[in-house]
């Protein structure tokens, strides 16, 4: 039996007609790292505290270690949750927040002692118990957070944007001991994030939400290779996926006045389709500098470089699409060239405002 | 631009002089001898003693009812302070935590309650006090009601702001943590308020310390149980002898400057509670 | 959007960051967070309501009392009779409207010149400031002393300044003035104790005003070759009327209400709370000083809601053009 179950969850706030979230299904195994990512908004937070207790559910069930826990207070749901601002009681020491929930609960101050130490060992705070928040870093308030939360030895472990208070170069790193104290302890892990490179590293599966509800559930590899609409596409991936919009017509797509005669890479979904949307990652396309036939003609407008890797950024038919190129390249702007797309990595989705993935 | 420079110089020694010059003239006369403030109209009253003397000074600190006086203004000053934030501090969590029908009403209604002028409310609040059975209440403990009535409204406003500052987190943390509500607020929102809560206490202090109308009439007939504001005006009325008038107004102010330049910043939240958007 | 009504909003405005997670539901939960939340308010809202319940309604029974001192009273508008017919009571109404009439304005106009002193960066500014802000910090009683012992008569140094006794003031009077004799020296040197008092209040005030108005209005203005002059009467009124229409609207209400100095400064001309005073300490007619004080209840409430509506209608008016 799965460790975490949301079946048909959704809410609905009390003077207000509209669901925020609706119809969440979610089946997570023991140990297993899920994160939800969407645009800010979209329901992913809700959700959470939906599962912490914060917030009530209006439908739906739900159950954590085969308990349904809808009506259960927060504490009785075996859950730890560290927020986005840490959260930290900034009158009480390191050593006072971490072993403050098992305080709550009356475990006696041996055992307490031996999980502030076990935490503190594990987190790589010794020395810092008797600080307080205020005295710390950003990284260790962050990692007292997580002792807090790892000392109750919960069920699952809610994150809430836990990373999106440190700076660029912190968050790696602390993107990478998250991974690792995943991979140590076995938790089970919810984590939301807006970030969708945090979540395609971080987890086992991705649940993608769109304005209150979720799209697609799958691994990283699924929902980066194997997006099931437009919005996915467009979510995950950095820098995003190109779309061009047009129609597909007598063996050509049609974009902007252009005609791109299909064939080579560029090839039509087997479902039939008019009006549709082409979608193409920047490192699938390939730039060329002669006519070729199944490429999307264009000019170069200027290239960004990024160190690593240089983007292409090129004007076809009214828009600016990029290209991964190697990086170092040098090429004049104003320049014919033609985006050739590499063979089946090529997406069509339905040119309506759901863009759903044609196949 | 340098005609607005003088002008603003100017402009700041006057209001320097007009401030400071009047507390200079209350310290002079507290320790001025006799023939500094008896001059017969022979010669001007000097703008600094002939002889200075803190006489005056060690008389009052001889006298058990200004010692008298004093316990009772800083005991009616506690009990207030106590009073209103035991009653305000609760309420102001509310105010800034829930979004309710009657938030409005509750709002004004603490506004309002400014229109009261205290000569008037002090007529039925006397009456009340002087029967049974509120009558059998120790003085200070009516005065301090009383004075918990002009205090709560502002400690209310003041705090609001306090908990509206600390972050939802703490609390929703604390509630996955296993804490009751009750456990929450005493033990993890009060001490997190505090240093934002002294400031309404201390406003409070000052206010109880200040306030002359209610410990007045309540002491009225009750000759011990005077606070030093009314100590200092019935000792106006059986004397006409200035030092010791002043010696005795700068004993109750000093602590009170002290204090407000201590919490400058605070007394500032108190004054213009409700006043400034 | 000056007045009661607009710092009511004014407040409520400040709160909605709490933002729109915390919402009460009608599902059990929902019910306990309510019960919560009122059982956290109940204590001081009781307390208040309750007290000024009763003080109302104790103002209106005691002062429908009405009978010779002693004798046994009975239920009657003969207080309020006596009052209308009173000529003490007319003419204390007319001293504390004048009182208010000319103490609002100038506490204003104190208030704005302190506040336009300290509001700009110079040395020593903390310090200015909390100059300025000890004439609030003393408590009444003694602010009247100071003024009592300044202008003392015969021999006062305001009196002996007057006389040319110092020698280097000319002599302007040739007797020592007995300023509490005239009714408008008296109600002065009231007036001047209130006023000094109160002014860092009125500053504070006007301060959070100036302080909303961003130094980068002024320096655009700079750039457009506007006077300082012309900044001022550009940028900073304007948009210094609401901090201006809070000052006068809560000043007038300090005003009609004061007592303290009148009381100690101007006692032979009383202004309605002293004449409270009167009937309730020396003449021991509790329901004639009930009666006063309830008239005074209503003439604040009353003029405070005619000032609010005339302050909001000029700031329409005047700002909006």
């Amino acid at each position: 039996m799965s460790h975490v179950v949301l079946r048909g969850v959704g809410k609905r706030y009390p003077n207000s007609q509209r669901f925020a979230v609706r119809n969440i299904n979610l089946e997570l195994a023991r140990g297993e790292f899920l994160t939800l990512v969407g645009p800010s908004g979209c329901g992913k937070s809700t959700t959470l505290r939906m599962i912490a207790g914060l917030e009530e559910i209006t439908e739906g069930d739900l159950y954590i270690a085969g308990r349904r826990a809808n009506d259960l207070p927060p504490k009785d749901r075996n859950i730890a949750m560290v927020f986005q601002s840490y959260a930290l009681f900034p009158h009480m020491t390191v050593a006072a927040n971490i072993v403050f929930g098992l305080k709550v609960k009356g475990v006696p101050p041996a055992e307490r002692q031996r999980k502030l130490e076990w935490a503190c060992e594990l987190l790589d705070l010794k020395g810092l118990e008797h600080r307080r928040p205020a005295e710390l870093s950003g990284g260790q308030r962050q990692r007292v957070a997580l002792g807090r939360a790892l000392v109750l030895e919960p069920e699952v472990l809610l994150l809430d944007e836990p990373l999106s208070n440190l700076d660029a170069k912190l968050r790696l790193r602390m993107r990478t001991e998250l991974k690792n104290l995943h991979r140590k302890l076995g938790l089970t892990v919810i984590y939301v994030t807006h970030d969708q490179a945090e979540a395609m590293t971080l987890s086992d599966r991705i649940a993608v939400y769109d304005n209150g509800r979720i799209v697609q559930v799958g691994t990283p590899e699924e929902v980066y290779y194997d997006p099931v609409n437009r919005f996915v596409a467009g979510f995950i991936g950095a820098p995003p996926m190109n779309f061009f919009d047009g129609w597909l017509e007598g063996g050509a797509f049609v974009t902007g006045g252009v005609r791109v005669p299909l064939g080579h890479g560029l090839q039509p979904p087997r479902e039939p389709a008019g009006a549709v949307t082409l979608g193409v990652r920047p490192e699938d396309l390939t730039p060329v500098y002669e006519e070729t036939p199944g490429a999307l003609p264009g000019r170069v407008a200027f290239i960004e470089r990024l160190g690593s890797d240089d983007y292409l950024v090129v004007e076809v038919a009214g828009i600016l699409a990029q290209a991964r190129v190697p990086a170092g390249t040098r090429v004049e702007s104003g320049r014919p060239v033609w985006l050739v797309p590499r063979p089946g990595r090529v997406y069509w989705f339905a040119g309506d405002e759901e863009g759903r993935r044609l196949r | 631009m340098k005609r607005i420079r003088l002008g603003w110089a100017l402009g700041l020694a006057v209001a320097l002089f007009m401030i400071l010059f009047p507390l200079y003239i209350l310290f002079k006369y507290s320790i001025a001898d006799r023939a500094s403030i008896v001059t017969g109209g022979r010669y001007p009253e000097p703008l600094w003693p002939f002889a200075p003397t803190f006489e005056m000074y060690r008389y009052l600190v001889s006298r058990g009812d200004f010692w008298a006086a004093g316990v009772t203004s800083v005991r009616i000053a506690l009990y207030t302070v106590a009073l209103s934030l035991t009653l305000g501090a609760p309420a102001a969590y509310a105010l800034a935590r829930y979004r309710f029908a009657g938030y409005g009403v509750l709002i004004f209604t603490l506004l309002s309650l400014r229109l009261f002028p205290d000569i008037a409310t002090v007529i039925p609040v006397v009456e009340r006090f002087y029967k049974p059975p509120l009558n059998a209440l120790p003085v200070e403990v009516q005065v301090a009601l009383a004075h918990t009535l002009l205090s709560l409204p502002y400690v209310i406003f003041m705090s609001i702001g306090v908990f509206q500052g600390i972050p939802k987190d703490l609390e929703e943390q604390a509630a996955i943590l296993g804490c009751s509500r009750l456990y929450t607020f005493t033990r993890i929102l009060l001490p997190v308020a505090a240093p934002g809560l002294a400031a309404g206490a201390i406003y409070t202090f000052l206010l109880s310390w200040n306030e002359f109308i209610f410990a007045y009439y309540l002491t009225f007939t009750n000759p011990e149980g005077a606070t030093l504001p009314v100590y200092l005006l019935r000792v106006m009325a059986w004397t006409p002898q200035k030092n010791l008038l002043a010696a005795l107004a700068v004993v109750i102010s000093v602590p009170v400057i002290l204090f407000s330049f201590l919490v400058q910043k605070y007394m500032q939240a108190g004054l213009t509670a409700g006043a400034v958007k | 959007m000056p007045g009661l009504a607009a710092l009511a909003t004014g407040a409520a405005g400040v709160r909605t960051g709490a933002g729109p997670r915390h919402h009460l539901g009608g599902d059990p939960v929902g019910r306990r967070q309510r019960l919560y939340m009122w059982l956290m308010l109940f204590p001081a809202f009781f307390y208040l309501v309750t007290a000024f319940g009763l003080i109302l309604y104790e103002m209106v029974t005691i002062s429908l009392l009405y009978g010779p001192p002693g004798a046994e009273a009975y239920p009657s508008l003969g207080n309020y009779a006596e009052m209308l017919a009173s000529p003490e009571f007319w003419a204390a109404l007319r001293r504390t409207t004048v009182f208010v009439v000319i103490g609002t304005p100038l506490q204003l106009l104190v208030g704005l010149g302190l506040a336009l002193l300290v509001h700009r960066e110079f040395r020593l500014r903390g310090m200015v400031r909390a100059i300025f802000m000890l004439p609030i910090a003393i408590p009444s009683v003694v602010t009247a002393v100071i003024i009592s012992l300044l202008f003392s008569v015969p021999y006062g140094h305001v009196n002996d300044l007057l006389m040319g006794r110092f020698g280097w003031f000319p002599r302007l009077v040739s007797a020592p003035i007995n300023w509490y004799a005239s009714e408008p020296l008296a109600l002065g040197l009231a007036l001047l104790g209130k006023t000094w008092r109160d002014m860092p209040i009125s500053m504070l005030i006007l301060l959070a005003g100036l302080g909303s108005i961003s130094e980068e209005q002024y320096e655009a203005a700079r750039t457009m070759g506007a006077t300082s002059w012309q900044q001022f009467k550009y940028i900073t009124v304007p948009q210094l009327v609401p901090a201006m229409a809070s000052v006068l609207v809560l000043r007038s209400i300090e005003a009609w209400k004061e007592f303290i100095f009148p009381y100690i400064l101007a006692p032979s001309f009383p202004v309605l709370g002293t004449l409270i005073d009167h009937a309730y300490h020396v003449a021991k007619r509790p329901s004639y000083a009930a009666a006063l004080a309830l008239v005074l209840v209503v003439l604040i409430a009353v003029t405070t809601g005619v000032l609010n509506r005339i302050l909001r209608f000029l700031e329409t008016h005047l700002v909006k053009a």
